[in-house]
């Protein structure tokens, strides 16, 4: 079962950020759009964490986010953006639709890893 | 660069070295004037490139991200002037042509057509009228140092995350006027802040991008890559750094600007891979190598060009730069 879902149009960073996690002993799928995104959320309730980017076409990561926790219902599933954004108002949405954190994109998976295996433990 | 006979060495790659420099092409037969000229780029910041008459034309066909020409005159054959000024000014009419001539009388007996083609004329022994003119007409615009190598560190930055294990070099910036687009492909990106408007492009080669995605020095995972991957690469390159950029310099707004948004029209030549973004305003250009270690892959050259066509208002730069105090450490989790 899919531990980590990965939502970003760009396949560098699918690529970089699943490879990552999924050398380190985690399960990942990814989502190519927000759209792609929520419904994967959807259909893998047993998800610990989403990572999402911001500007993304069909559908943006804020948006899913907000229809993640709305519409599909999930209050649990821990979020964080990974996004070259970094504008307070954002960041600021993203708090209120219930996002655990924020990065600002080139990814650092090291500085991640204890955070990211806390929260899929949890 | 396939310019032949550099006379000047170009300036060395330190990264630390922020001098914004200039390529100029020069066509000069008397000795004494080359020399003083080879002083003269030296002075300001110019990176001197000899040609002849004969040559010249083919130097800019095959050469991209050039400043300016410095020209000669031979008045005894005062119809080959004109027709070799006629020919630069229809291959690269952006490009200022400055034109040297034996003494102001001589100057004053140009024919107009020859007078209204370049951009300025100066004699042997007026440097300081040369200087002028090239103050003029190519480095009529102030970039602040602290933007130039606020630039060049998120970029780099940018580069950093996308390819591995390759050594990564940017030359110093420099001033371009021309408009000619590099390799196969670009990036191009809307950049807007509370005090510059205007464009990024990226331009590449494709063939060397794709060999460093298959030889896995890239965050891409493909074995065959084909063009698409290097888009792939590319665009997100281009999306880090435009990141970057509004996290440094702020992202604008209505209210932060307080001016009418105004668009100007870009033109694009595919034949003559010619981009025009309305606008002959000096270009900031910085030039990336990146490099295997191993040698088993031909490097990657990479254009960056900043072409603030829409609005550049460097002043309000220091009110903006020093609002953006927190800026956030990229790669941190900022946890809420």
């Amino acid at each position: 079962m899919a531990q980590i879902l990965v939502v970003d149009d760009s396949d560098a960073v699918r690529s970089q950020v699943s490879g990552f996690f999924t050398s380190n002993g985690l399960s990942v799928i990814t989502a190519v759009d927000g759209k792609d995104g929520l419904a994967k959320a959807k259909s893998n309730p047993g998800l610990k964490l989403i990572f999402a980017d911001v500007n993304m076409p069909n559908m943006d990561g804020l948006t899913m986010v907000e229809k993640i926790r709305g519409e599909a219902g999930n209050k649990t599933v821990n979020i964080i953006m990974l996004t070259t954004e970094s504008d307070a108002s954002m960041k600021q949405r993203g708090k209120a639709a219930g996002i655990k954190g924020w990065i600002v994109k080139p990814f650092n998976g090291a500085g991640v890893l204890d955070t990211v295996k806390k929260m899929v433990a949890g | 660069m396939n310019i032949a006979d550099s006379f000047i060495a170009p300036a060395n790659l330190s990264a630390d070295k922020l001098g914004i420099r200039s390529k100029v092409v020069v066509i000069e037969h008397d000795k004494d004037a080359l020399d003083a000229l080879k002083d003269f780029t030296e002075r300001c910041q110019l990176d001197g490139y000899q040609a002849n008459r004969s040559t010249v034309l083919g130097i800019l066909s095959r050469n991209v991200d050039l400043g300016a020409i410095i020209l000669s005159s031979r008045h005894a054959q005062e119809h080959d002037d004109i027709e070799l000024v006629r020919a630069i000014h229809k291959a690269r009419s952006e490009l200022p042509i400055f034109l040297r001539v034996d003494s102001q009388a001589a100057a004053k007996q140009l024919p107009d057509e020859l007078r209204n083609l370049v951009a300025g004329i100066y004699t042997h022994g007026d440097y300081d009228n040369l200087k002028s003119l090239m103050d003029t007409f190519l480095f009529n615009r102030h970039y602040p140092n602290e933007f130039v190598s606020g630039v060049k560190e998120f970029t780099l930055s940018a580069f950093q995350a996308a390819f591995k294990d390759l050594i990564i070099e940017v030359d110093p910036p420099y001033i371009v006027k021309d408009k000619i687009i590099y390799g196969e492909l670009f990036s191009l990106l809307p950049l807007e802040s509370p005090w510059c408007r205007g464009y990024m492009t990226l331009q590449a080669e494709e063939e060397n991008i794709r060999a460093a995605i298959a030889a896995h020095k890239t965050q891409l995972n493909a074995n065959e890559p084909e063009f698409r991957h290097v888009n792939e690469l590319l665009s997100e390159l281009a999306n880090m750094i435009w990141g970057g950029f509004k996290t440094r310099y702020g992202a604008a707004s209505p209210e932060s600007t307080g001016r009418v948004r105004v668009e100007v029209p870009i033109i694009i030549n595919h034949g003559r891979k010619y981009i025009s973004f309305g606008a002959d305003d000096p270009q900031l250009c910085f030039k990336f190598r990146l490099t295997d270690p191993e040698g088993k892959l031909k490097p990657i050259h990479m254009y960056q060009k900043f072409i603030f066509s829409l609005d550049w208002s460097p002043e309000k730069y220091a009110e903006a730069n020093s609002s953006v105090n927190d800026l956030v450490s990229s790669g941190d989790l900022e946890l809420f």
